[in-house]
């Protein structure tokens, strides 16, 4: 139960979207280039963070009859939070995420957590748990973003060009098929690492 | 009956204290949204349909009270392009009613000729592929140097061919653009004179 065990967990055990197979829907759509994915990866995290430490400063007044519309209540007003503060000052981001920051509020593991683990722990551990699998989806985003626009538009974070004229992009990467077949070489990959399989 | 209770309360109340917090964020944010708005979607729109202008369209903007034909007043944001401290052309935002939603559009108009300079989709609703063609330079080229006669579909004795497949969103924004034109042309001794005014 200790504070690092459930920050780290987020990192690589429990990582989403490839251990926590959730919020699937996000990352295969706006991971064409790495800095779109960067920037819904931190909104995530700020969104589940909050959530998750206002849930658990809640738990013992929200009856369990209504606790999943209160979940979606607190959620929702966040990403509402992280809409008007992206509008205000990161405005490309929010031309280019677009409809997928309203949608950050079905992504299944912001209410996830709020069911699974939110809800029964204390304070800092919710909000340590928050940030830790905020991070880690933050890093998988960013990851598989820049994969996909390498490989698919020859692009770093679309500022650096990072081969010659001659490039012939693989473009096949940045259409959603090329998400699909990007995202389950990577899980691949990451079960060799680990030797495990996928978190039941 | 306690149960249930509770349960109005927790939600009436949560969801009370949330629209809250949420409505005063939104009056503190409303000034930089603004700002951010302006600066990525409508001033590269003014600044595409106003050209060869030695000022800033954007620093110079006014509100001014424009008279409609039934004699209605409304207030329109007008962007001006000088020459020499010498208005020539305006720019100012035009709403159009697209297929899927309101679509927000900048017109530029030359005083001087009475014609269009440009017109720019900024946002809208409409179905890519359909609709959303209206903000490729296809269309709204079409646009430019077309005075009121010719701002209509071509099917309508004007100029301007429709998108294919997108004939209702075409003939809202060749309305509402000409609209626009007639207004403007109404109002050009009043919009002149309170830029004259700085």
């Amino acid at each position: 139960m200790s504070l690092w065990k459930d920050f780290s967990k987020g990192l690589w055990k429990d990582i989403p979207p490839f251990r926590l197979v959730l919020g699937l829907c996000p990352t295969l759509a706006v991971t064409t280039a790495a800095d779109n994915g960067l920037a819904m990866g931190l909104a995530t995290t700020f969104v589940l963070t909050c959530s998750n430490a206002l849930v658990s400063l809640l738990r013992k007044i929200i009856p369990r009859k209504v606790r999943i519309a209160s979940y979606v209540l607190i959620i929702a007003s966040f990403v509402v939070m992280v809409e008007l503060l992206m509008k205000a000052y990161f405005y490309p981001f929010y031309m280019i995420l677009g409809i997928f920051i309203p949608l950050i509020v079905v992504n299944c593991i912001i209410l996830a957590r709020a069911e699974a683990f939110a809800s029964k722990k204390p304070i800092l551990n919710s909000i340590a748990d928050g940030l830790g699998i905020g991070i880690g989806f933050t890093i998988s985003l960013t990851v598989l973003g820049a994969i996909r626009e390498i490989l698919g538009a020859g692009t770093l974070f679309s500022q650096i060009t990072l081969f010659g004229p001659d490039f012939a992009p693989f473009t096949f990467f940045v259409k959603p098929p090329g998400a699909f077949v990007c995202l389950a070489l990577l899980l691949g990959v990451m079960n060799i690492i680990s030797k495990g399989g996928v978190k039941g | 009956m306690g149960d249930i209770i509770k349960m109005i309360i927790v939600l009436t109340t949560t969801a009370t204290i949330i629209g809250t917090v949420l409505s005063f964020m939104e009056r503190t944010l409303r000034e930089p949204i603004e700002y951010s708005t302006l600066k990525f979607v409508k001033g590269p729109a003014v600044l595409s349909v106003l050209a060869n202008c030695d000022n800033d369209p954007l620093k110079d903007l006014k509100d001014v009270n424009l008279i409609e034909k039934s004699g209605l007043s409304v207030v329109k944001r007008i962007f001006p392009a000088k020459r020499n401290g010498k208005i020539f052309a305006v720019a100012f935002e035009v709403l159009a009613k697209g297929y899927g939603g309101v679509m927000t559009i900048m017109i530029g108009i030359n005083f001087r000729t009475g014609q269009l300079t440009g017109m720019r989709v900024m946002t809208h609703s409409e179905t890519p592929g359909l609709g959303a063609r209206g903000t490729e330079p296809l269309f709204y080229e079409q646009f430019s140097g077309l005075g009121t006669k010719d701002t209509a579909l071509k099917e309508k004795g004007g100029e301007i061919g429709a998108i294919s497949g997108a004939t209702i969103t075409s003939q809202s924004v060749v309305e509402s653009v000409k609209k626009a034109l007639e207004l403007l042309t109404q109002n050009k001794e009043k919009i002149i004179g309170s830029f004259r005014a700085t």
